[in-house]
């Protein structure tokens, strides 16, 4: 059996893979594959450099894009038309086209822009994308974790120098928050809400002063101004520490915005069946995937997250977070599995087996909702499907 | 059905670009507007001052003509609407259909009869008579399964929103909804575009939603209707003799409608012939409406007072937004009311739409919301209302661009927890305004329907007396008329009748009770309330059902507490007032408070209340409720769902669960031809008395044990376990042990004298408890045997007896002690106790086994 991918690296991956499957004609084109992942400024700097030479709205200072811009870069050019485009840009983030005008301001103004969702929904995906494009670098990253300190968002120092020439701007060595400042740039700074608490709040005197103090240096040089361009893009996971820790001087310098996850089922199976493709290729697992094998699964991952079937039924909504990444993960854990040891392909039987694996984290509860679901939704239509027959099988394997 | 085909895209474009001059220029300016749309009403009323039109032409049934004089009255003040109403004379006890037509500020229809008249422009309404509308949907729906339900707005606009053309504009443009995409498109140039360039573009838009919707013309009764307008415009051309000035006649109707109705006057007014029929297809089409439909339907509109009616009402935002579920034309009017009067006090939109954002922060303060919206919030807001409204080529700020900045600057959590600043947010932009009518628009309909229902049921209404009156819902259908009557009053908090006795179904007292009991009386304040009442429909019946409709909508966004039971309260209610109509659609409603509720105890309560409604059948006529099964059988699924969480019900539930599980059980054994899965409960039964960790409730796990042995799901063996288990455990609470015994009990008393096995377990068991352990469990124990009758009781003793081969009890019953020497005893017992503790013999007052073991029995 695969190991489980699990958090922010699944959500990494599955995005990763969110926005190149959606050019399956430039991948062939690309002439640069000797890194796993670029970032998107480089991924896309055709479509970039086109957009820039067909903006001629006003740039707000230090942006790289208009804002209108940078919505056509993110919505594609088809819903956000630009005149005199030279070529056609495809569509990055699907679902929620008003939250992408909403970050695209609230990052002109002077609040930074905290993204909460739960796991998988593709925030991390839109600040790569909203600093590539305003930017023109995704790389000022802080990765937020319990042991973050202070000198990886600031600045630490060349020790070696520092003893030799003491405090200088030469020995001085820049964190992304310090760049950032200094460049006009965005920063990104990821899982915010997995920081300490007094971690998060060095980011309050930047975000209101828009200024960095280097007590080290002495007068004018000790302090930074902000070059304009500069801001923060946040993101927050809501299922782990959730955003009530933060201090209520930090959260009112944060316009919040929540990621949602894919509500159209059509267009997540079909994310799901090219994202879950490529892993299996990727870890080269033959194994063939029927569309109407994955859609029982990725119907139940979206009723059991929608709390309503599709015929209007109500369904008790499981604890566990059921995004469109769990969803890849579990077709690809029943590929591997029917690739190894099954005949090759994936049935209803194998994505019920992995679904309690990815469902059943350590929450009783969320195996007594999904047996509900299986009793009573998958049992009646086991009658009438073989696929969702297959998929009721599973049930056996729900005693806890 | 894909309209592509029939119009290439250089017609449609050289089509589209003539709209703006067609339909304006032209003797005949034929206005297309959206109902409550304040760019539409902004447009119109320039337009009125500028050109003077000499008649003006408002969709609209011609009936409503009378109440212009009473539209135009100083008095009247928006929001008010014509209430019309319908009985079909073939269904003479069918349901009465109503509509509203509803007028607020800046509505364009307001706009041009208050405009039109002050300039002495000759105003008309001009449309198919709300009755036609009704026959025509029911004629042309009769071959169907499905019977029509008419819109209950006379301005119903769903052919926009439903159109596959107008789906596929807001994905494109990406929009939310249809009316995002309204405003984007149309308010958000609210007074910086011109008149012909506007119209031209709505005029355009309304061309091609129309094409999805060729199939449905007829069928829906817009043709019909359409032939009704025409013809009042070609006889308004008559009589003002072919005017060929620009704008003489105006015509204000929905886009929808304009489209439609240019094209057939296109050759009239320039060949100056107006019984023209050769013109474009649409007109042929309505040319054969008008032939075909127009005699019949309006031959009769001379029809019976009674039969078809309109009144004026005042009207309020709160019912007038869409958001409310009214089928209503768009939602937030207090929003647009804001955008409307900013119009009238020359101060911008923006500056209007700022003010409601810092309106909006003051609300939030001083509430129970997590953040309180700061004055920096409020600056942040603003600024963030400019730039989006600049992304996305608003000249004017619009609703959502208002939504949007509120959302991203004042919510400080996850957006998917509701924290109530929603709440704040669409009351606001929902509005209070309740409007006024004048004097002479007479008595609203609900006080004339009291009347006359008084009068039909022979009941007082005029003077001032009260008397008692006693209703036989049982034997006779008449009085149950009365008796949902008076519900319904009783509901509105109308002061008329007052219930004094008869069976209660919501709390299952009294069900014996085979009548009703009530005091009537009329008092003035009866028809004051009936008044206040008036806007929420034409009749009681009516006005019921939509306070109703209210009630539950509160609980659904969960204002009031959601828990199955009570929802199930609401429906009995439903059916005291005789609304079982509507039943079904509550029924669906409560459907989604069954899955929400947790607690078993509930859930059960409301199961077998169901169940009780489903057998009641006389006095609450529940046989037509046609899903009133279904409701059963996701209220048992979901009952049985929870029969998990009875492993550690608190112990204020435990009988109400238990009593649950019993019912439950005589529902499976009631329902013969069964729609419910039986195995589910048997199931969770199974799973309940497996359940290790924890170990569930004795008094659960015996009840479950007696269930499951009745039902043949568990042997003798197993029930002995179960009990065993319990009895000879290490808890340290022996009487929660004990609760095994009770549980049994209440489901399988007869275990006890039948199962051999059973009896002998547990006494083996008693004989090996200590002493103390017995005393404490004896009150639990005797509580357990209090499930049982006397002679039961005598049952168990004789097979607790046979167990010790004694064959006779000797005689348990002592007829011949009277009361007085049982006293005797009693005493001198007490004393000898005395004594012997005197004595320091207390020990030897403990009572044997023996002698309790008789207690238990006696």
């Amino acid at each position: 059996m695969a190991k489980k991918k699990s958090g922010p690296e699944l959500e990494r991956a599955t995005e990763n893979l969110q926005t190149a499957s959606q050019q399956p004609m430039q991948t062939t084109v690309d002439t640069s594959p000797q890194v796993l992942r670029e970032p998107p400024e480089k991924r896309f700097a055709a479509q970039l450099s086109a957009i820039a030479a067909a903006d001629t709205f006003a740039k707000p200072p230090g942006w790289k894009l208009s804002p209108r811009a940078v919505r056509t870069f993110l919505l594609g050019s088809e819903a956000a038309p630009l005149e005199k485009l030279s070529m056609e840009i495809e569509r990055k983030f699907y679902g929620d086209d008003p939250l992408v005008d909403r970050t695209i301001v609230t990052l002109i103004g002077n609040r930074g822009l905290l993204l909460i969702g739960d796991p998988g929904t593709a925030k991390s995906m839109l600040s790569e994308l909203l600093t590539a494009a305003i930017s023109g670098t995704s790389e000022l990253t802080i990765q937020g974790t319990a042991g973050t300190t202070e000198d990886q968002i600031k600045y630490s120092w060349n020790y070696a120098l520092l003893l030799s020439e003491g405090p200088t701007r030469r020995s001085l060595v820049p964190a992304p928050l310090f760049r950032g400042l200094s460049e006009g740039r965005l920063v990104r700074f990821e899982e915010i809400t997995r920081c300490p608490a007094e971690i998060q709040d060095t980011l309050i005197s930047v975000l209101s002063d828009k200024v960095l103090h280097i007590s080290e240096f002495e007068g004018e040089a000790g302090v930074l101004h902000a070059r304009p361009g500069f801001n923060i893009i946040a993101t927050a996971n809501s299922r782990d520490r959730g955003v009530h820790e933060m201090s209520a001087a930090l959260r009112r310098r944060f316009n919040f915005e929540t990621v949602r996850p894919i509500s159209d089922a059509e267009f997540e199976l079909e994310l799901v069946l090219q994202q879950a493709g490529n892993l299996l290729q990727q870890c080269q697992a033959v194994a063939s995937l029927d569309r109407d094998v994955v859609r029982v699964l990725v119907e139940t991952f979206h009723e059991l997250r929608n709390g309503r079937t599709k015929e209007g039924a109500l369904v008790e909504k499981p604890s566990a977070v059921l995004s469109t990444a769990e969803a890849v993960s579990v077709v690809m854990s029943a590929g591997i599995d029917a690739a190894h040891f099954g005949d090759g392909k994936v049935t209803g039987a194998h994505l019920g087996r992995q679904l309690t694996g990815a469902v059943f984290k350590d929450e009783p509860a969320d195996v007594k909702k999904v047996r509900q679901y299986f009793d009573v939704i998958v049992k009646a239509r086991a009658s009438q499907d073989s696929n969702w027959r297959d998929f009721y099988a599973a049930r056996e394997d729900m005693k806890t | 059905m894909n309209p592509e085909p029939m119009i290439s895209q250089r017609e449609l474009l050289e089509r589209s670009n003539g709209w703006g001059k067609r339909l304006l220029d032209g003797p005949i300016t034929f206005f297309p507007v959206r109902h409550h749309s304040p760019a539409c009403a902004a447009h119109l009323s320039e337009w009125i001052a500028r050109v003077c039109p000499r008649s003006i032409v408002i969709e609209g049934p011609s009936s409503f003509n009378r109440w212009i004089p009473c539209l135009v009255d100083e008095q009247c003040r928006p929001p008010v609407a014509v209430l019309t109403t319908y009985r079909p004379t073939s269904q003479s006890h069918g349901p009465r259909h109503s509509a509203f037509y509803p007028l607020c500020d800046y509505s364009p229809e307001w706009i041009a009869v208050r405009q039109g008249t002050a300039i002495g422009a000759k105003v008309q309404f001009a449309d198919l008579e709300f009755a036609d509308k009704v026959n025509v949907l029911f004629e042309s729906t009769a071959e169907d399964q499905q019977e029509p339900e008419p819109s209950l707005l006379l301005t119903d606009e769903s052919q926009w929103h439903h159109s596959q053309f107008i789906q596929r504009i807001v994905r494109r443009l990406g929009c939310r909804d249809f009316d995002e995409l309204w405003d984007h498109l149309f308010e958000s140039r609210f007074g910086v575009e011109d008149t012909h360039s506007f119209v031209g573009r709505l005029a355009t838009y309304c061309d091609l939603s129309r094409m999805d919707h060729q199939e449905r013309l007829a069928k829906d009764g817009t043709l019909a209707r359409e032939a009704v307008m025409e013809k009042t415009i070609r006889a308004e051309f008559a009589r003002l003799e072919k005017p060929t000035e620009q704008g003489t006649i105006l015509v204000v109707t929905g886009g929808f409608h304009t489209v439609a109705l240019a094209p057939t006057f296109d050759k009239s007014l320039t060949a100056q012939n107006v019984k023209t029929k050769t013109s474009t297809k649409p007109s042929a089409k309505l040319a054969k409406t008008d032939r075909t439909k127009q005699d019949k339907p309006l031959g009769d509109s001379a029809r019976d007072e009674a039969q078809s009616n309109s009144w004026l009402i005042r009207y309020s935002y709160d019912q007038l937004d869409s958001l409310n579920g009214y089928q209503s034309g768009m939602p937030s009017p207090g929003f647009y009311d804001w955008m409307w009067r900013a119009r009238s006090q020359s101060t911008t939109v923006r500056h209007a739409v700022a003010k409601m954002i810092s309106e909006i922060a003051r609300s939030t303060r001083g509430t129970t919301i997590p953040h309180e919206a700061s004055v920096t919030d409020s600056i942040a807001a603003v600024a963030m209302l400019d730039q989006l409204a600049g992304l996305r080529g608003h000249e004017v700020p619009t609703r959502n661009d208002m939504l949007d900045a509120i959302t991203s600057c004042m919510r400080k959590d996850s957006q998917v927890a509701a924290d109530g600043l929603d709440a704040i947010v669409f009351r606001l932009l929902a509005g209070n305004a309740i409007g006024h009518v004048p004097a002479s628009a007479g008595q609203p309909p609900i006080v004339d329907d009291f009347r006359n229902q008084c009068e039909r049921l022979k009941l007082p209404a005029t003077v001032i007396d009260s008397k008692q009156m006693s209703l036989e819902l049982y034997r006779k259908p008449s009085h149950r008329q009365v008796s949902f009557f008076f519900h319904q009053l009783m509901y509105l908090g109308v002061p008329y009748a007052q219930l004094l006795d008869g069976p209660d179904f919501v709390h299952g007292y009294h069900l014996s009770k085979l009548s009703e009991d009530w005091q009537v009386g009329w008092s003035p304040g009866t028809e004051a309330r009936l008044i206040e009442m008036a806007s929420f429909g034409e009749n009681v019946a009516g006005a019921a059902e939509l306070r109703l409709e209210q009630e539950i909508r509160q609980m659904e966004k969960g204002e009031t507490a959601r828990d199955a039971s009570a929802a199930v309260d609401k429906l009995i209610t439903t059916c005291r007032m005789g609304l079982q109509a509507h039943g079904d659609r509550i029924i669906q409603l409560i459907m989604s408070f069954v899955a929400e509720d947790s607690v078993y105890a509930s859930m059960a309560s409301a199961l077998s209340k169901l169940t009780l409604l489903m057998s009641a059948r006389e006095p609450l006529e529940a046989t037509r409720l046609d899903s009133l099964p279904d409701l059963v059988a996701t209220c048992y699924r979901r009952a049985c769902h929870l029969i998990d969480e009875l492993v550690n019900v608190p112990d204020d539930q435990v009988d109400a669960s238990l009593d649950g599980l019993c019912s439950m059980r005589e529902l499976l054994s009631q329902v013969e031809d069964n729609h419910l899965d039986r195995e589910l409960y048997v199931v969770a039964l199974e799973r309940l008395v497996a359940a290790t960790n924890p170990f569930p409730r004795s008094e659960v796990a015996g009840a479950a044990a007696g269930i499951l042995h009745s039902l043949g799901r568990l042997d003798e063996n197993g029930v002995c376990h179960i009990i065993e288990n319990y009895l000879d455990s290490s808890m340290t609470d022996v009487g929660a042990a004990c609760g095994a015994v009770r549980g049994l009990m209440m489901t399988g008393r007869e275990s006890f004298w039948r199962m051999r096995g059973l009896l002998l377990k547990i006494d083996q068991l008693f004989e090996n408890w200590e002493e103390d352990r017995f005393r404490v469990a004896l009150p639990h124990l005797r509580l357990a045997f209090s499930q049982l009758s006397p002679k039961e009781v005598d049952l168990v003793a004789e097979r607790v007896a046979a167990l010790h081969d004694i064959e006779d009890l000797g005689n348990l019953h002592h007829p011949t002690v009277t009361e007085g020497d049982m006293q005797f005893g009693l005493e001198i017992d007490r004393l000898m106790r005395r004594s012997m503790l005197e004595d320091g013999l207390d020990s030897a007052t403990h009572p044997d086994r023996s002698h309790s073991g008789a207690g238990v029995s006696s």
